[in-house]
């Protein structure tokens, strides 16, 4: 019977050279991923968080969202509000609150394949929730104290001196930046008939109701906790994001 | 054992039907995402996210992936369209390779554009359109093995060992990526009080991120039984899927099972894509020999005349053999044998 390609290149020194390496790469990196994604274990924690993070990051990226459905029990909004001066001049008023999340979730309703730009204003939302749960109550009071005119870095001073935590302080400046430039593309769109000066925006967060209760409570019935931001002067854009902006917002 | 590894590796290529269709599962999927998400493009990923880019500035993506991040206007428009259309050809298994790679390089840049709108399906489509690109994925239901059938002979750079093994070795990663979804999920699930106690699946269904029908379905969630027993099977059916893979009976108890649950989910809770790409990966893990006697049953039921259901089977092995350049693999379906001729 004529050799097998197999029994062929396992014959060859080169071919089964070539062979071993590329063997013992897949086990490498089948190690790494499998450390990454399982959870956490004396061998794990003798590789090291970061040592695999920075081998699975970026290209093989992936986490327990990626594991299927887990045990998500909240719910998250995102507002925004804006301060409007009339465009014929005079004293400007605050608009009502908007909240962006109740248009996305009604817009995914019966949608087994929703489109994701309903996805956004729901991760901003986890991600500020996430920024002010790390931030201590004098933290969270700053927050909800700032005002148009003061600059990131004495923010970020006033911050650092009220809690212990400048990971926590510079994730929050980190999404409290994009949720302003978000916001005030966002209000400029919305509010068009005024000149967009401030802009504001809260997030909530509200838990679904132990499984013992749910025949006399419904997650409808639960408040949202909410975190508020003070007022931010408005970022205005490049024309191309506000067009952007304006094809969506108006739509 | 290395010999006897390395002898499967470079012999054959393996899984090459459910690659197939897992192929042309992940083809249809890009593209008909970008399809559907067409109206709002700009918004989604186009001029309408630099808002993001703290964000990006904080991941460390490589730059050559920051393509749909740096044009705009009419040449997003360009880069989106050419995303579909490579979609498309590999879904139609068109330049296979090439177009697996013009896929993978596209849809990563334009997730890399706006990581706010990612799920978890992007990053196992990713994972496996990468290795996807060192696999055989268009030999079956393709037209690149149609045109191969038509031309005969096509010598390959790459030698046929090689090129087996580089396949074989990305379906090892690709069943490995996915065993380790399952099975890392079930070890979170068996740590956690709700999953546990059997209530786990009440509550994402509660949300607003999770209910697109919960109104309409709130008894069924509120029911004990219909909870539970979702909850201890997807436990069940991940924690076992391994070990269920084993043998054949209970592999395909265990594929009926996980698409089932990714139906489930996909469909109550309105996360369809996840769903299908983990379908399309599972795929992978029905055997060339399942697939062949599928077919077969399937064209007996149709009234195909006998001579008809083996040709398609050989004519395959036929093609891709030959295009690999060294050797034309014949099988003997009857005796089980495996003749392996040089060509050249």
């Amino acid at each position: 019977m004529p050799p097998t390609p197999g029994d062929d290149a396992a014959a060859r020194p080169r071919h089964r050279w070539v062979v071993e390496v590329l063997l013992a790469v897949v086990l490498a990196h089948s190690v790494a991923l499998t450390l990454w994604l399982a959870p956490s274990s004396p061998l794990r924690e003798a590789v090291g968080d970061q040592r695999l993070a920075s081998y699975v990051d970026p290209y093989f990226q992936q986490g327990r969202d990626t594991a299927g459905i887990g045990t998500q029990r909240v719910d998250e909004s995102f507002s925004v509000r804006a301060f409007v001066l009339p465009e014929s001049g005079g004293k400007g008023a605050a608009t009502p609150w908007v909240d962006l999340t109740r248009g996305d979730v009604r817009a995914d309703r019966r949608d087994i394949a929703p489109e994701r730009v309903h996805l956004i204003a729901r991760r901003l939302a986890t991600n500020l929730n996430l920024a002010m749960f790390s931030l201590n109550e004098p933290q969270r009071k700053i927050v909800r104290d700032l005002a148009a005119e003061d600059l990131p870095s004495v923010v970020k001073a006033r911050l650092e001196a009220a809690g212990p935590d400048s990971e926590a302080v510079r994730f929050f400046q980190a999404y409290d930046q994009m949720a302003t430039q978000f916001a005030s593309l966002y209000a400029q769109s919305r509010w068009s008939e005024g000149q967009v000066v401030q802009v504001q925006f809260k997030v909530g967060r509200r838990t679904v109701p132990p499984y013992a209760g749910r025949a006399t409570t419904t997650l409808g019935d639960v408040p949202f906790l909410e975190f508020s931001f003070g007022w931010r002067a408005t970022y205005r854009g490049s024309l191309d994001a506000r067009e952007t902006f304006d094809s969506y917002v108006k739509k | 054992m290395i010999a006897r590894a390395t002898a499967w590796l470079a012999a054959d290529k393996h899984s090459t039907y459910g690659l197939s269709v897992t192929r042309m599962i992940l083809g249809f999927i890009v593209a008909s995402q970008l399809i559907v998400n067409w109206p709002d493009r700009h918004y989604t990923w186009g001029d309408g996210s630099r808002w993001t880019e703290q964000v990006l500035a904080g991941r460390g993506w490589p730059s050559f992936l920051g393509l749909f991040s740096q044009v705009g206007g009419h040449w997003f428009d360009v880069a989106y369209l050419a995303t579909i259309a490579f979609g498309v050809l590999m879904m139609l298994g068109v330049y296979t390779r090439a177009s697996s790679f013009m896929v993978l390089l596209l849809w990563v840049s334009l997730y890399v554009s706006n990581p706010f709108v990612g799920s978890g399906g992007d990053a196992i489509l990713r994972v496996v359109l990468l290795y996807m690109c060192f696999t055989d994925a268009g030999r079956h239901w393709s037209v690149d093995a149609r045109r191969a059938s038509r031309r005969g002979e096509v010598r390959s750079i790459v030698p046929a060992w090689m090129s087996n093994i580089l396949h074989n070795l990305a379906i090892i990663l690709i069943v490995h990526q996915v065993v380790m979804v399952y099975l890392a999920s079930s070890f979170f699930k068996v740590q956690s009080t709700v999953w546990k106690d059997g209530t786990a699946v009440y509550y994402p269904l509660q949300t607003d991120a999770y209910s697109p029908w919960n109104d309409l379905l709130h008894p069924l969630y509120a029911n004990s039984a219909f909870v539970a027993g979702a909850t201890y099977t997807a436990i069940v059916v991940q924690m076992f899927f391994p070990v269920f893979l084993l043998y054949r009976p209970t592999r395909f108890l265990a594929l009926i099972a996980v698409t089932g649950m990714h139906l489930g989910i996909g469909l109550l809770m309105g996360i369809m894509y996840f769903s299908l790409v983990m379908i399309a990966v599972d795929m992978i893990l029905v055997s060339d020999t399942s697939w062949v006697r599928a077919l077969a049953w399937v064209r007996a039921r149709r009234g195909a005349r006998p001579r008809d259901l083996e040709p398609e089977h050989l004519q395959d092995e036929e093609h891709v053999s030959t295009r690999d350049g060294e050797h034309v693999v014949v099988r003997d379906e009857k005796q089980g044998a495996q003749d392996v001729n040089p060509v050249t």
